[in-house]
This record gives C-alpha cells, structure tokens and sequence, in this order.
C-alpha cells in the first residue's frame, strides 16, 4: 500500500436502528511498520448512547503502551486534540487492537457490550472483512478511499435518519376532523389548530417533556434578571451551570432561595472574587425573577437546562414539538377541548378522550420525572397520581351552581427538590 | 406571554360565536373584566408574579411609612443598600420603641424592621425611621404583584402562556355561568377544572417564592 491511500473503516451495531459508525482512518503507512501517524475520525448518528474507544498501542521498542480511553457524545467528531495527539504516537502497530464500544448505564434500549474486535492486521493486501464475535457483530470493512490530508477535511456526517412516523399539522387537522365527522364547516381549520396548540401545551406544562439548553447572558455587578428578556418559552429551570473558559471547568449552580442567600449577608453586592471566579447558586422566584450569586466582574454566560413550551403551531406544514408515540394524546385532548362548549352528551362522550389524555400525560411525567431525577435537575414535573381526577368522568351530567375558578379541585403533590 | 386579542379570538368560537358582534350575550369588555377579576385571584392564590422593585420607595428624613409599588400584592422581601430588613409588627415595635413611628436611625441603630400592619393597606413602614444619612437611598422590594390589573382587550403581559391558556378555561367557565339563556353549567363545571389543571400547575411551579 502507498502511504498515500488511506483506510475507511466501517461499523454497523446489529441493534435496530442499526446505526454504522465509520470513520476515515489516514495513515502516513499502514504496512511500513510502524507507521509515523494514525488519524481517527468519528462520526456518530444520533443515538441515546455513548461510545467509548479504548486503543491500545504497542510501540517498539517500547512497552505497551495504553492509551488513555476517551469518549465523545452522540453526533460528535472526534476533537481535533484527540487527533493530533493520536499523530504523536511515533510506533503505531495496527495489532492487537481490541475495540470496546460500550453503551452508558443508563441507556436501556442498549445494553452494555463489551467486543473483542480481533486484530486489524495490516498486511500487504488488506482483508475485505472481519469476522468479529457473533454477540456483537460489529462488521469492519477495510475500504481503499482517495487520500484524504491529515486535519484537513472532515467526513460528511450520515445522513439523517428519516421519521416516518411524524405527522405533520396538516395531517393532523384532517384527522382530528375526520374523527369529528366535520368536513371543516362546524370546526374550522384554524379552531382545531388553535385546540391543538392548547393541548401540546397543556401536555409540555404537565410533563416538562420539551428541555432546551441555552446559553444565558449574565452582566457584571448584576444580581438579578428577567428569564423572559432572554427566554421567551420558558416553563421552569431545571439546570444552571457556568463553564469557566480559561481553566475549562463546569461547575453547577446550586438552586436556592433568596431567603437562604440572605443569610450570607448582602449577597446581591457580593462580586466574584478573583479565588474563586464562578457563580455559586441561583434561585428561581415567581414564574420569570432570576437571582445570581455571586455576581460577576464582566458580562459572561451560564448554560440554562430548561423545561420549555412547545413553539406555537402555525401551519400544515409545521410537526409537533412532542414525540409521536404521544400525537394519539393530543389528538383526544384536542378532541375534547373542541367538544367542550357543546355540553351534555356531545361532551360526555368525549369524556373518555380526556381520560385518555390524563392517563398518557400522566405516564409520560412518571418516565420524566425519574430521567430528572437521574440526571439531578432542580425541579420535576408534578405528580398527578396524587391529584383528584374523579371529576374528569361524569362532569358533564353533574349539575353545578355559581362557580369561581380556585375555588374547587383536589390535592395533588408538585415535587421540588 | 399572555395575548388579549389572541385569547379573545379564540373564545369566541367557544362561546358559539365568531366575534363580539353577534355574541350575544358577551363582549370585549365583559370577557376582559372577567379576565381581570380571574387574574386577581389567580395572583392572590398562586404569587405567580414576582417582582423586584428598587425605584418606589425612597427615603425621606423622618418620614415612618410610604406608598407600596403598584400592583402590590404582599411583600417578599425588603432590602436597604443590600442588607435585609426583618420583618416586624407594631405590637413588636410598640414595644420596642413607643416612639418607632418617630425614631430616626443613627450609626448605633440603623434601618433595621420594616412593618406593614395597622398603617392602612398598600403601605410599607421602617424602623427606625429614615434619618439624614439614609435619606434618598431607595428600598429594594420582592413582592408578589396582581397579574392584569390594568387589562384591555388588545393588552399583552410578559407572563408564562400557560396563564393565557388557564384564562380561556376559566373565562368559559365564568361565562358559561352567567345568569342567562346561554348558561350552560355543565360546560362550566368542565371548563373551571379544566382551569384547576393549571392552576395547580402554576402553583407547584411558581408558588414557592422565599
């Protein structure tokens, strides 16, 4: 092989959906012994799960020398410093290279696997395939590519997996009326959008299924914001950490209250002092006062984890911000809130749908609110096993006289932590 | 955010209607006073506003009490140059000082209670009273406000649109009450729980403000 042609390596995890991770593998040499340089480069579809490269190096005349395992999130290439300190390696044997892909704990759509890839032997002609352990079945393809500059140029990414199952506005409008029996006369188009902005909402309040991180603008000698002056889709933060970018650490911002930092004495005067340059705790008053301390001496940011609504649905052509195992919810609460004025039976019978909704908004807060818990956020969607739904069956027929909202409902616990 | 024109629009369909004008029974204005007087009580129940104030009240030399911020609700928190101000009674004070509505502050008893009892409603007191020193610095106040007190047909508030859509069911339900042919108290009945829904939501989320 020249030192000219590189190697495109190939693997594809047998676990639906199947994903294939590859990467272009540019070599100064595969067969010269050892080679100058060795690049690896990764690209991962987006999965819920994260891989980790153990790489072992053998370096003559050199002990083994093992390299420091790495591990890069879904989507990522591999850094750039990860390259060049790959480049550095002076003996690099493709032997003996067993590659562990591991799934995370927590990923439980993908169990944990643990392969031994066999040897890439790089000999004079390269092997067309690899028989690997059948438990994992990962399938290296050893594949001549045109050379490819070390740093210079980075693979093209896969291309998106396509939903098929995604519905958009549109669909969802034809359905909802058709399981109306309206053709669009009595429920116009723009009604049952409007119901169904109601009831994607609604369903992102209950669940805080939607999250959004974004970076969040903080001012010098300033103590207190306004989340709606940067953050227009706010429900609750769930998150707040600060990257110091000159000694690359994140830390976490403790969530407080004002009654506890008032205890530190004037705390909203209080600046970050040069020992120790980060924000320490937040708190969270109302729906939109935000407080930081302590302050810091220049504008910088934080990274805001939080719950947000779903953006406002226009079109037919716009899709729902929810997953699409729960479309089947929203479409009975839109039903239901579209049924509601008509009353009496024509709303009894629509009771079921509601029902319906609460119990899959109720499943889904159950599965957020641990994934929250694990993952330590500040604050969890409410429980609703706790709230008083008998009234959702059978209102309809139970008369009722002068009524002021707040003045009824049951008990049910909210969770902060 | 909460859109008037956007909620009123969409009322109206469920009120079988397609605008104020062949409502019959209901209008701009009735919708947005009822609006009102749900976003009242909304307030007083969950505290879902909360709001900083640092330009209100400022200190004058001898003056005991002063005029809270507008749409003032309660107080959270009271805080003068950065320090906190503990909160008293006048019992507390009376006992104290029987003069603390005249006491000024000096260097060896600065500003240090703030009272809200027995002075009339919407009204913050100091104790001891402001003397020269601390006169033209502003007291910076955490309360909770009312939502919507000045509310129109066309208005917008910065507020969490899960208040918008709580109000849609909750304005059906107060009028879908109304004494009238149009009253339909099942409709109602639903609408109104339909409201607590939020409600309680707003309150596991906003009603905890220390």
């Amino acid at each position: 092989m020249s030192t000219s042609v590189p190697w495109f390596i190939q693997f594809q995890s047998p676990i639906a959906p199947n994903p294939s991770v590859k990467g272009s593998v540019v070599g100064g040499s595969i067969t010269d012994l050892p080679p100058v340089s060795l690049l690896g480069l990764f690209t991962f579809p987006t999965l819920p799960w994260l891989a980790s490269w153990h790489n072992y190096v053998t370096t003559q005349p050199n002990p083994d020398v093992k390299a420091p395992p790495f591990s890069f999130p879904v989507g990522s290439v591999m850094p750039f410093s990860t390259l060049q300190w790959l480049a550095v390696w002076q003996s690099y044997v493709i032997t003996q290279r067993p590659l562990d892909i591991k799934a995370p704990p927590f990923s439980t759509s993908y169990p944990q696997q643990q392969p031994s890839i066999p040897a890439l032997v790089a000999s004079g002609a390269p092997p067309s395939a690899i028989a690997l352990p059948p438990d994992i079945s990962l399938i290296a393809n050893l594949l001549r590519q045109p050379a490819i500059a070390p740093f210079s140029v980075i693979p093209t990414p896969p291309p998106p997996v396509t939903d098929t199952c995604i519905l958009l506005v549109g669909d969802l409008i034809t359905r909802i009326l058709k399981r109306l029996d309206d053709d669009g006369t009595y429920y116009t188009p723009n009604q049952v959008l409007y119901a169904l902005n109601i009831a994607q909402r609604l369903w992102c309040f209950m669940t805080l299924e939607l999250e959004k991180t974004v970076t969040f603008n903080i001012l010098a000698n300033v103590a207190y914001y306004k989340f709606s002056s940067q953050v227009s889709d706010l429900i609750i933060p769930l998150k707040v950490t600060y990257t110091n970018f000159t000694t690359n650490v994140q830390t976490r911002l403790r969530a407080t209250t004002l009654h506890q930092l008032n205890m530190l004495g004037p705390w909203s005067q209080t600046i970050v002092d040069v020992n120790t340059p980060t924000p320490k705790r937040y708190a969270f008053n109302g729906s939109d006062l935000l407080a930081i301390f302590p302050q810091v001496t220049s504008s910088d940011v934080v990274q805001l984890t939080y719950a947000a609504f779903p953006p406002t649905l226009i079109g037919p052509g716009d899709s729902l911000a929810v997953t699409d195992e729960n479309v089947d919810p929203l479409i009975d609460g839109t039903i239901y809130i579209l049924r509601l004025p008509e009353g009496q039976a024509e709303l009894a019978h629509v009771e079921e749908n509601f029902s319906r909704f609460l119990m899959a908004a109720q499943k889904r807060a159950t599965y957020m609110r641990n994934k929250m818990k694990s993952q330590n956020y500040d604050m969890l969607p409410s429980d609703f096993d706790f709230y008083d739904k008998s009234w959702s069956t059978g209102a309809a027929l139970t008369p009722v006289t002068n009524q002021t909202p707040g003045q009824q409902g049951g008990g049910g616990g909210g969770q902060k932590r | 955010m909460l859109n008037m024109t956007q909620l009123l629009s969409g009322t109206y369909p469920m009120l079988h209607a397609t605008s104020q004008l062949d409502a019959i029974w209901w209008d701009d204005p009735t919708l947005t006073n009822y609006s009102q007087d749900i976003l009242r009580l909304l307030s007083q129940k969950v505290g879902v506003s909360v709001i900083r104030d640092t330009t209100s009240i400022t200190l004058v030399q001898g003056q005991a009490t002063y005029n809270a911020p507008v749409d003032f609700l309660d107080t959270i928190h009271i805080y003068l140059n950065g320090l906190i101000l503990r909160p008293a009674s006048t019992q507390q004070l009376e006992r104290l000082d029987p003069n603390y509505q005249i006491t000024q502050a000096s260097s060896n008893n600065p500003i240090k209670y703030w009272y809200a009892d027995k002075i009339g409603p919407n009204k913050i007191g100091t104790y001891p009273v402001s003397d020269a020193s601390n006169a033209g610095f502003t007291l910076e106040i955490i309360f909770h406000a009312f939502l919507g007190c000045t509310l129109t047909p066309t208005s917008q508030i910065v507020t969490p649109v899960a208040i918008q859509d709580f109000l849609q069911f909750a304005l059906l339900g107060r009028a879908y009450n109304d004494e009238s042919d149009s009253r339909m108290l099942d409709v109602s009945a639903v609408s109104i729980r339909l409201a607590n829904i939020y409600e309680h939501l707003l309150d596991v989320y906003y009603g905890d403000a220390q």
